[in-house]
């Protein structure tokens, strides 16, 4: 049984040559800057959009919100002159996105957040997002490209696929990440303790970026139960005690049009997505510039 | 705690640099060696519930005394047998309890009974791997019953004691040999049934080590004893199944449940099926090799659990390759003690269909895994009727590619992908665990609507599942392709595998998934 010899010759074989791959490959990385834009899952691509956002150049402005936010895609906004970083996370509410945003040391100018998903509570799926965001692999990719979740390897793979057959965007939605959408119009929750406390920490947060110099602004984003519709009373309040606007563009847009369409109730399709964008690059236009 | 987390990493560091590097007397290296071992064990089995010890300590002392009771000379054969019947009931008494009372209680007893003497039966919490460490406890003292120098002996022949000497000599690292092996004093018996109860590899989902696999294993180790070749490769496989194939996978299977299932396409029901199944085979799988390799850093051999169970022509022959160790259990420790197959072939039947019976629900407390078990176990029972014989047949095709064989081979693929299909359609027991989801979801699946596909869930069964295939694919060609090369082409064979295993190594490290816990925790 004991046999006095050591046997780590092939051991050490394949850790040098996985040392050499990972190596190879974060060169590949660094002069091709290939990185996947969508990913095969929810919990990947919300990784992902916090990753890239992380690791970015600084941009003036950011959306934060859940995944109807994440329907408003920064070149929708391009079209109107607008650079813009959209960090809206699939089935997460806007006060982790502003976590997000908070972890980066050079704030944005301008923070603009989903009013609809500041109603969901905090939920399993979220929890998920920010183990693996405080995760050691995900921290040790700020510095190593290769590690980061948008270069994951197979997921390359996913948006090649996804880019030669053309089709929309799109992931595997687990589960949890649609329990929040799904629960019908989210501004009839009545004020529980929970949301109570839930209020008071999404106001830090927000006080937090204002004192900090970001120029923080609310906007709802149109939902198929009711897309011209005030906002409820909790969000008026938070706005209020907070002292930040509410931009309302569901309700700009139709005093235009009624032809706002969803792919499934809750998710604008492209055509409404990339109206009430540039309804919100106008209305931002028109109120002030940034700061 | 997970094998898969940093938390492990460091654990595993701090326990193999202490049981390896620090200067153990050479006289009492064994000992301090398991007892750090078997500390390490505990607080490994603590970290997350500390209450759970005492249950663990608990089913050791049982067992430890029963094992003195047992191993003490001129014990009388009525008495041994009065305790080895009391470990037994013992042993299961636990498991029941803390597993099947709420099953028992929320299916035959009304909820008022529970309110009535003021406690919850079907609340019972599950201490995390206590179907392995009672069946493990079984083991212990049937063999030790059948067999007293179990625990009494290494187990090493003559010859190979002598060998053992020589080396140790050589190496400088005992003086004595004879003083390195634990002694048959039962003061010290207590001390190996910890410790081969508590072994932390495979203490939570095991394979389920059989006390006359591994008791003779327990010596004093030093470094030069691990095996490193093979202890790393079992651990990038069995990290690359888990990490990378089954927590990917269960991004696809998260829909494999009531109400989420519902309205899905039928090829989206269908591949969403195969994700279960690539799943399962590579968490479980996966666990069962990171926990031979990390032994492996101990010295430690365990037995192998899994052996290309997908590429199987039989049910019988799929018993044979998957959860090795728990059928040799089931096989060992009831099949055979009920009778076997020298009882007539309906007696055969019928122990054959028990056997599964029992099976099925060692795996759960719910009446589907019961109902899977015994499914699988009229299958076994069908194919003995029948005449089913996988022995000494080989996937012809594969074997040689000669014409003549084709036929064979076309008949052997249509063979295994028939019971794959079968194992993944039984698995939906195992994930739906209410029958009427069970046969709306069948339903569902054979009204093959076809709207609204999701072609994602297809991308992350092709691309995570191709893995599984090729495995197998490796494994069925292995003896007749891969070895004779091998043999020819020694170093460039062993360059080839370093180098798939470092790739493997490479996605471990950039494209794991959401950090999961083993599916077979819950059993």
């Amino acid at each position: 049984m004991t046999r006095h010899k050591f046997r780590y010759r092939n051991a050490l074989e394949i850790v040098a040559v996985a040392i050499l791959l990972l190596a190879c490959y974060a060169i590949f990385q660094k002069l091709t800057s290939t990185s996947a834009v969508l990913l095969e899952s929810n919990l990947q691509s919300n990784l992902a959009r916090a990753s890239r956002y992380l690791n970015a150049p600084r941009v003036d402005t950011v959306l934060v919100g859940s995944s109807m936010t994440g329907r408003l895609l920064p070149s929708y906004f391009k079209e109107e002159g607008m650079e813009m970083f959209n960090l809206g996370l699939d089935g997460c509410h806007s006060p982790f996105g502003l976590e997000i945003i908070l972890m980066r040391k050079d704030l944005p100018k301008r923070v603009l957040v989903e009013t609809a998903s500041l109603d969901h509570d905090p939920n399993a799926n979220e929890k998920t997002v920010r183990e693996a965001i405080q995760a050691p692999t995900f921290k040790i990719g700020r510095v190593v490209e290769a590690f980061r979740p948008e270069n994951r390897p197979l997921s390359l793979l996913y948006w090649w696929c996804k880019q030669l057959s053309g089709r929309k965007p799109g992931g595997i939605s687990h589960p949890a990440f649609m329990i929040d959408e799904q629960k019908g119009d989210p501004t009839s929750k009545s004020a529980t303790s929970e949301l109570v406390e839930n209020d008071r920490a999404i106001e830090e947060i927000l006080v937090t970026l204002k004192k900090r110099g970001v120029d923080v602004r609310l906007f709802s984003i149109p939902h198929s139960d009711g897309w011209g519709m005030p906002q409820s009373g909790r969000i008026s309040k938070i706005s209020k005690d907070v002292g930040i606007p509410i931009l309302e563009p569901g309700v700009e847009v139709a005093k235009r049009t009624d032809t706002l369409r969803f792919t499934d109730g809750a998710h604008l399709d492209v055509g409404s997505a990339t109206l009430i964008s540039q309804e919100i690059a106008r209305m931002l236009r028109s109120q002030s510039p940034i700061p | 705690m997970l094998f898969n987390t940093w938390t492990f990493l460091v654990f595993l560091a701090v326990t193999f640099a202490t049981y390896h590097f620090l200067p153990w007397p050479g006289r009492h290296r064994v000992w301090w060696q398991i007892g750090l071992l078997t500390i390490a064990s505990y607080v490994f089995y603590a970290w997350h519930t500390p209450w759970l010890v005492i249950i663990l300590a608990a089913s050791t002392w049982i067992n430890a005394f029963v094992t003195l009771r047992l191993v003490r000379p001129g014990a009388p054969a009525e008495e041994r047998k009065k305790w080895v019947t009391f470990a037994i009931l013992a042993n299961l008494g636990v498991l029941v309890f803390f597993k099947y009372a709420s099953l028992v209680v929320g299916t035959f007893l009304p909820q008022s009974w529970c309110s009535h003497w003021g406690f919850d039966l079907t609340q019972i919490p599950l201490p995390v791997g206590i179907s392995f460490f009672t069946f493990q406890g079984i083991s212990l003292v049937v063999d030790v019953y059948r067999k007293p120098s179990v625990v009494l002996e290494d187990g090493k022949t003559k010859d190979e004691r002598r060998k053992s000497s020589a080396t140790c000599l050589q190496s400088g690292k005992f003086t004595n040999s004879k003083l390195s092996t634990l002694d048959s004093r039962p003061s010290t018996l207590f001390f190996k049934v910890a410790f081969f109860k508590a072994f932390f590899p495979q203490l939570v989902a095991g394979p389920i080590v059989k006390a006359h696999e591994f008791m003779h294993q327990i010596r004093a180790k030093t470094s030069a004893s691990v095996d490193w070749d093979d202890a790393v490769r079992k651990l990038i496989l069995g990290f690359f199944l888990k990490m990378v194939v089954a927590d990917n996978l269960g991004e696809a299977t998260a829909w494999l449940h009531y109400p989420e299932f519902v309205g899905k396409p039928g090829v989206t029901l269908l591949f969403m099926l195969y994700a279960f199944s690539f799943q399962i085979f590579a968490d479980f799988a996966g666990y069962s090799l990171i926990a031979m390799g990390l032994a492996r850093l101990f010295g430690y051999e365990l037995p192998i659990n899994f052996n290309f169970p997908y590429i199987s022509r039989s049910i019988t022959e799929f018993w044979r390759r998957w959860h090795i160790s728990l059928s040799t259990w089931l096989k060992e420790y009831l099949y055979i003690p009920l009778g076997g197959n020298r009882r007539g072939e309906l007696r055969t039947y019928a122990n054959l269909i028990i056997v599964m019976l029992l099976g099925g629900l060692w795996h759960g407390a719910a009446w589907s895994f019961m109902i899977w078990g015994g499914a699988h176990g009229v299958c076994l029972a069908a194919e003995r009727f029948f005449g089913v014989k996988v022995e000494g047949e080989r996937v012809a095709m594969l074997e040689s590619g000669k014409v003549e064989n084709l036929t064979k081979g076309f008949v052997a693929i249509v063979r295994i992908f028939l019971i794959f299909n079968l194992v993944s359609l039984l698995w939906l027991l195992f994930q739906l665990t209410d029958f009427k989801d069970i046969i709306l979801y069948v339903k569902e699946l054979a009204a093959w609507g076809t709207l609204g596909k999701s072609p994602q869930i297809y991308y992350a069964v092709v691309v995570f599942g191709f893995p599984i295939v090729a495995y197998h694919f490796w494994g069925a060609a292995k003896a007749s392709r891969w070895e004779p090369f091998a043999r020819r082409h020694p170093e460039l064979a062993g360059r080839l595998l370093n180098l798939a295993y470092a790739f493997l190594l490479f996605l471990i490290v950039t494209n794991s998934g959401n950090p999961g816990a083993f599916i077979y925790f819950q059993f």
